[in-house]
C-alpha cells in the first residue's frame, strides 16, 4: 500500500481492494457532494468481498429456491411447472397453515421473554460491581455454547414423564401439575418454547451487557445524583442506550423463533398430531423427507418474507431518530 | 454505592436463576456418567468415567474434531475480515446502493439453512466442492456474512464520528483508517464476533450433515454414530456431547477474560 | 424494500427459463449387453460403499467385505458408514456426484428408493438378476419390495432396482421370558391369547405391553395390523393398487386393537411422554412384559438374548403373515464403473455364508434355511424360525411406510390424535387414504 498525501476532506481508495476506485485529479478540489459520493464507492469497493461471497453462497441459491418453488420437483427427475399451487398448498392446508400459530407461541418464549430475562440479568450484574457476578454471567451465556442436538437430548429427559420435572413437581406435593410435557397436546408447544428461552435468555444478556458499557458512567453518576434507585436508572439511563442491542437481539430471536428446527426435530417432530410443528420442519420434511422440493422451497420463501419484514420493520423503529 | 439488602437481594435472586439454568445441565452431566445406556443417574461410586473412552473411540472423535477445528479456525479468520470490511462499509464509508443492499444483507439472517440447502448443494457439487473443507468453509463464511456486517456496522456506528473527521483532516485513507483507528476501537465486538462465529460454526450440525461425509464428518455429526437406526446409547451421546462441547467451552472460559477487559477498554470516551 | 422485491424478481425471471431437475441422467434404462459374472478376471477394482449400518450390522456388513475381498483380493470395498437419518436424507445427493459410491443401502418405498430409481441414479438390475438367478432364490413377497415398473409409476412389479440380503428385519412380538415364567403363562400362539395374557399381566401389576407414543411409533399398530390383514391386499395397497382401501387391510380393526389396549391401561402411564427409546431401554430393563417391536432394535446383548423371547403371531387362518424386509435396499449407482462388480457383491450379500455371519453376530438371518442358531438365544431362536416360517410361507407384508412418502407421518401423528381422544379409527382409515391417494394423483 502506497497512499501519497491526498488533499484534505478526501476518502481515498488504497490496496487492491478498491482497485475500481476513479483517481481523483488534484486540479479538482471536489465539492463535499461528491467527496461523500466517492466515498461510497469506497465503501461498496470495501464490501465487495463479503457481498460477493454472500451472494454465492446464499443469495444464488435463495433465487433458484425462488424458481423451484413454482415447480413440483421430488429432487431428482424433471420438474413440472405448477405456478404458485406450492403456496396456495401452504396457505391452505390446515396442517401447514396452523404452524404458523405456533410461531406466534415461540416468539413470545424465544424472543420477548429471554429480552425480559436479559435486560434483568443485565440489569443486576451491571449495576452491582459486586464479586462473583462473571461466574453468573458465565453460568447464564453457557447454554449458548451447547450444541442444540445436546440441549434437546438434555431437556428430552428433563420433561421425560418420570423426568426431573415431574420428580421435582411431585416431591412439593403438585402431583396434578406433572404431564407427559412433550406428548401433551396442549403443554408440547410452551415446553418446547421454555427450551429456546433458556437457551436464548444468556445470549441477549451478553448483547445488553456489551451495550451496556459502552454507556457513559457519568449518566449513571448522574442519574445517581439525582437520587434514582435502581428502577428508575435503569428505565432513564440503561434501556434508552441499548436501544441498538434491542434491535438487534429481538430481531435475532424474532427470526430464530420461525426458523426454529432442530430443537423441534429431535424431541418430537412436531407431534403430538401437529401440535408443534413449525414451518421449518414442515420445510425440512418437504425437502428431505417426501422428495417435495417445490413445496420446501415455496415456504422457504414465505419464511424468508417474513423475516424480512419483520427485520426491517425494527430496524426502521430503532433506528429512527 | 449500593446498599447491603440491594446486594443480598442480587445475590439471591441471581442464584436462584443460576440454578434454574445450571439444573439440565447437571442432570446432563451425570447421564454422562452413567452405566445405564437410558442415561439414568447413579451415585458417585457407580460413576461410569470409562463412557468418555468409549465415546471417543466409537465416534472417531480425534479424527471429528480435527476437522470441526479446521473448519472452524478458517471460518473465524474469514469471518473477522470480512465482517470488518463489511461493517466499516456499511457503518463509516456508506456504501453505493446502501437502501438496496443492506435490506438484501440483512435479508441473509432471516433465510433458514434449510431454504437454500438444495439448490445450493448441486452449485457446489458444479463447482466441486461437495464433501471437501474448502467448500463448507466458504458456505460457512457466505451464511455468516449477514450477520458479520450488521455487529460490525452497529459497532462502527458507536464510533465518535469526531474520530474519524479528525483522522481524516490528517490524511488518513479508509485502509489505514479502518486498520489502525477503527478496529482497535472496536475489539470487544471483534471478541464478541469472534465467540459467536467460533461457537455457531463449532455447533452446526445441518450443514456438516448434508456436506460432508465419511472422515471429513465433523464432531457434531459424528455424536449422531451413537444414534444409528435402532439402537440410541444415552449415557455414550452425554459423554460424547460433553467432548464435542468441551473446546468451545474452554474458549469461553479464557474468552471470557478478554471479552471483559474488551468491553471495559470499549468504554472510549469522547 | 420494493426495490429489493423487484431485483429479487428480475434476477427470478431471468431464471425460469429453464427447468430444475434431471440432475442423474437415464443410464439406468439401458442394459448392459452382456454380464460378466467373472470377477477375479476383472482387474484391481476399488468400490465405494456408503451403508447407515452400525453395531453388529456394522460388524455384519465389515465381515462381508473382508470374505467378499479374500474371495476376489483383486476386489477393494471402501466402506462409509452414515447415520440412518443422515444418509436417506442425502443419498439422491451423493449418488448424483460424480465421486459418490459406488454401492448404498436405501430404504426401501417412494421416499427413498422409488426416488432413486425415478431419478435414474440407481442401475436396473433385471440383467444381474438373470445372470446369478435371484428370482429363484428370493421369495415372491420380498422380490416385490425392490421392483418397479420401468415407467417408474408403479412399486411391486416390474424390474429389479434394489437387492435384499441374507438378513431381515421383521416387526413381531417379544416377550420378557422371566416374566411370563413368574406369572405362570406360555408364550402366546395367537392374538386372544395375547390379550388373555396381558389382561392377566395387568392383575398382577404388571405392565402389559411396553410402549411409548411420543416419536409417533407405530411398530404396535403395524404388528397387529399384519395379523389382522389380507395379505394380498395388504401387499396391494403398499403397491400402488387404488382401488384397494386402508379399511380393506385390517388398519381400522388394528387402530381400535391398540386403541382398546391404551385405554385398558395395557400401555405404562404416560406412555404419551415416552420416546421410543426409552421405550426400548425400558423393555430391557425389565418394566413391560411384551413389546411390538422391529427385530433387531432392542439390542440384547448375549445375555439378555436368553431372557427375551419372539414370536410371529400366526393369522386366525393359521398362515402367518408378518411385517418384513431386509433392513436396506442395497443399490448400485448408476455412475459406477463396475456395477458388474457391485453387483456380485450384492449378490454375496444374499448368500448363506452372509446369512450365518449375521447370526454368528446375534442378528436375524434370512434367505439361508440351513443356518445354525446357537440353541441359547432364546430370542434369536423364534426371530430365525419366524423369518423361516416367512420365507417358506411366502408371508412377507411390507412396511406401510412405503405406500406415500408422508405415510410415517401420517400414522405417527394421527395415532397421537387417537390416544388423545381426539379422531377415530373411522377418520383415522380416511386419513391414511388421503395421504395415499393423493401420492397416487400426483404419480399419474
Amino acid at each position: 500500500m502506497s497512499a501519497p498525501a491526498r488533499s484534505t476532506g478526501v476518502w481515498t481508495a488504497a490496496a487492491g481492494s478498491a482497485a475500481a476506485e476513479p483517481r481523483e485529479t488534484a486540479s479538482a478540489p471536489p465539492r463535499r457532494r461528491s467527496a461523500r459520493r466517492r466515498r461510497r464507492w469506497t465503501g461498496l469497493a470495501f464490501a465487495a468481498l463479503p457481498l460477493a461471497v454472500y451472494a454465492v453462497v446464499v443469495l444464488a441459491p435463495l433465487v433458484q429456491s425462488i424458481q423451484y418453488s413454482f415447480f413440483k420437483w421430488d429432487g431428482v427427475s424433471a420438474a413440472t411447472w405448477v405456478g404458485f399451487d406450492n403456496y396456495v398448498t401452504f396457505v391452505t392446508d390446515p396442517i401447514l397453515r396452523s404452524t404458523f400459530g405456533h410461531v406466534l407461541v415461540l416468539i413470545c418464549f424465544f424472543a420477548l421473554l429471554p429480552i425480559v430475562l436479559g435486560l434483568f440479568s443485565a440489569a443486576l450484574l451491571t449495576r452491582a460491581k459486586q464479586p462473583g457476578m462473571a461466574v453468573y454471567r458465565w453460568i447464564f451465556f453457557l447454554p449458548q455454547v451447547m450444541t442444540t442436538v445436546v440441549i434437546a437430548l438434555v431437556f428430552k429427559r428433563i420433561y421425560a414423564p418420570d423426568g426431573p420435572l415431574n420428580q421435582a413437581l411431585r416431591a412439593i406435593g403438585l402431583d396434578s401439575l406433572a404431564r407427559t410435557w412433550l406428548g401433551d397436546f396442549t403443554w408440547a408447544l410452551p415446553a418446547l418454547g421454555l427450551i429456546g428461552t433458556w437457551v436464548t435468555f444468556g445470549f441477549c444478556m451478553v448483547l445488553f451487557i456489551s451495550g451496556t458499557s459502552a454507556i457513559a458512567p457519568e449518566l449513571y453518576e448522574a442519574a445517581r445524583m439525582d437520587g434514582a434507585g435502581p428502577f428508575r436508572e435503569f428505565f432513564a439511563v440503561t434501556l434508552p442506550g441499548l436501544r441498538g442491542q434491542l434491535a438487534v437481539a429481538l430481531t435475532l430471536t424474532m427470526t430464530a423463533a420461525l426458523r426454529t428446527f432442530d430443537l423441534v426435530w429431535i424431541t418430537t417432530h412436531g407431534g403430538p398430531g401437529t401440535s408443534t410443528l413449525t414451518p421449518a420442519v414442515a420445510l425440512y420434511k418437504a425437502a428431505f423427507q417426501n422428495p417435495q422440493v417445490g413445496l420446501a422451497a415455496a415456504i422457504g420463501v414465505v419464511m424468508a418474507v417474513l423475516c424480512l419484514v419483520v427485520a426491517l420493520v425494527i430496524t426502521r423503529v430503532s433506528e429512527r431518530d | 454505592m449500593i446498599s447491603r439488602t440491594e446486594r443480598t437481594v442480587n445475590y439471591v435472586v441471581l442464584t436462584v436463576m443460576a440454578v434454574v439454568v445450571l439444573f439440565p445441565i447437571v442432570t446432563f452431566v451425570l447421564a454422562a456418567l452413567s452405566p445405564d445406556r437410558s442415561g439414568g443417574p447413579v451415585s458417585p461410586s457407580k460413576f461410569e468415567w470409562g463412557n468418555f473412552a468409549t465415546a471417543w473411540q466409537q465416534a472417531g472423535f480425534g479424527r471429528a474434531l480435527t476437522v470441526s477445528l479446521t473448519i472452524a479456525v478458517c471460518v473465524v479468520i474469514g469471518q473477522v475480515v470480512l465482517a470488518l470490511l463489511g461493517g466499516y462499509a456499511f457503518g463509516v464509508l456508506g456504501v453505493a446502493g446502501e437502501r438496496v443492499l443492506f435490506p438484501i444483507v440483512l435479508l441473509g439472517m432471516m433465510i433458514s439453512t434449510e431454504a437454500i440447502i438444495v439448490p445450493l448443494y448441486y452449485q457446489f457439487r458444479t463447482f466441486g466442492m461437495t464433501n471437501s473443507l474448502p467448500g463448507i468453509i466458504l458456505i460457512n463464511l457466505g451464511m455468516g456474512v449477514p450477520f458479520g456486517i450488521f455487529w460490525m456496522r452497529a459497532a462502527f456506528r458507536a464510533l465518535p464520528r469526531a474520530t474519524f473527521e479528525s483522522a481524516e483532516i490528517d490524511g488518513a485513507g479508509p485502509v489505514q483508517m479502518l486498520r489502525h483507528l477503527a478496529t482497535p476501537m472496536v475489539r470487544p465486538a471483534i471478541y464478541t464476533l469472534i465467540l459467536l462465529s467460533f461457537m455457531w460454526t463449532w455447533n452446526d450440525y445441518f450443514l456438516s450433515l448434508v456436506f460432508l461425509h465419511g472422515s471429513n464428518q465433523t464432531a457434531t455429526v459424528a455424536l449422531g454414530v451413537f444414534q444409528g437406526k435402532y439402537v440410541t446409547q444415552i449415557n455414550l451421546m452425554a459423554a460424547g456431547g460433553l467432548i464435542v462441547a468441551a473446546p468451545v467451552l474452554i474458549l469461553y472460559v479464557i474468552f471470557q477474560r478478554k471479552f471483559i477487559s474488551g468491553m471495559l477498554a470499549g468504554a472510549i470516551k469522547e | 424494500m420494493a426495490t429489493t422485491v423487484a431485483v429479487v424478481a428480475g434476477l427470478a425471471l431471468t431464471m425460469s427459463a429453464c427447468a430444475p431437475g434431471g440432475g442423474g441422467g437415464s443410464e439406468s434404462s439401458a442394459q448392459p449387453s452382456s454380464i460378466s459374472t467373472d470377477i477375479a478376471s476383472a482387474g484391481t477394482v476399488t468400490l465405494k460403499m456408503t451403508d447407515f449400518w452400525g453395531s453388529a450390522e456394522g460388524k455384519w456388513i465389515d465381515q462381508a467385505i473382508a470374505d467378499f475381498q479374500k474371495k476376489y483380493p483383486n476386489v477393494t470395498i471402501d466402506r462409509t458408514s452414515e447415520d440412518w437419518g443422515q444418509l436417506n436424507s442425502t443419498l439422491n445427493l451423493q449418488l448424483q456426484d460424480d465421486a459418490g459410491p459406488d454401492i448404498a443401502s436405501a430404504n426401501n418405498g417412494w421416499q427413498s428408493l422409488g426416488t432413486l430409481a425415478k431419478g435414474g441414479l440407481v442401475v436396473n438390475l433385471d440383467s444381474y438378476a438373470k445372470a446369478y438367478g435371484w428370482d429363484s432364490k428370493v421369495p415372491t413377497t420380498i422380490i416385490r419390495q425392490n421392483k418397479f415398473t420401468t415407467d417408474l409409476k408403479t412399486m411391486g412389479s416390474g424390474s429389479w432396482f434394489a437387492t435384499p440380503m441374507a438378513r431381515t428385519s421383521l416387526i413381531g412380538l417379544y416377550y420378557n421370558a422371566d416374566k411370563l415364567k413368574k406369572l405362570g403363562i406360555e408364550p402366546p400362539k395367537t392374538l386372544d391369547e395375547l390379550e388373555v395374557d396381558a389382561a392377566k399381566a395387568k392383575t398382577a401389576g404388571e405392565i402389559p405391553f411396553q410402549y411409548g407414543s411420543l416419536d409417533g411409533s407405530t411398530s404396535a399398530l403395524l404388528g397387529v395390523q399384519a395379523v389382522l390383514a389380507d395379505k394380498n391386499k395388504l401387499n396391494d395397497y403398499v403397491y400402488d393398487v387404488p382401488t384397494v382401501k386402508a379399511s380393506d387391510v385390517g388398519m381400522k380393526e388394528a387402530v381400535e386393537t391398540v386403541k382398546k389396549w391404551a385405554d385398558a391401561g395395557y400401555f405404562p402411564k404416560d406412555f404419551a411422554g415416552i420416546d421410543y427409546q426409552t421405550a426400548v431401554a425400558n423393555f430391557v430393563k425389565g418394566q413391560g412384559v411384551f413389546r411390538w417391536e422391529y427385530t433387531g432394535s432392542l439390542g440384547l446383548s448375549t445375555e439378555q438374548q436368553k431372557h427375551f423371547g419372539y414370536v410371529q403371531l400366526p393369522q386366525s387362518g393359521g398362515k402367518t403373515v408378518g411385517v418384513g424386509a431386509a433392513p436396506g435396499a442395497m443399490v448400485i449407482s448408476a455412475k459406477s464403473k463396475h456395477p458388474e462388480v457391485a453387483a456380485a457383491f450384492l449378490d454375496y450379500l444374499m448368500s448363506p455364508a452372509a446369512g450365518q455371519t449375521a447370526v454368528d453376530l446375534g442378528l436375524v438371518p434370512a434367505l439361508s434355511p440351513d443356518v445354525k442358531v446357537p440353541e441359547t438365544s432364546l430370542s434369536l431362536t423364534g426371530e430365525s424360525a419366524a423369518a423361516k416360517t416367512l420365507d417358506s410361507d411366502d408371508g412377507y407384508v411390507p412396511y406401510f411406510d412405503w405406500s406415500s412418502p408422508t405415510m410415517l407421518d401420517t400414522l405417527g401423528q394421527n395415532l397421537q390424535l387417537v390416544f388423545a381422544g381426539k379422531m377415530d379409527s373411522g377418520k383415522f382409515t380416511a386419513a391414511v387414504d388421503a395421504d395415499r391417494d393423493a401420492f397416487l394423483a400426483g404419480q399419474a
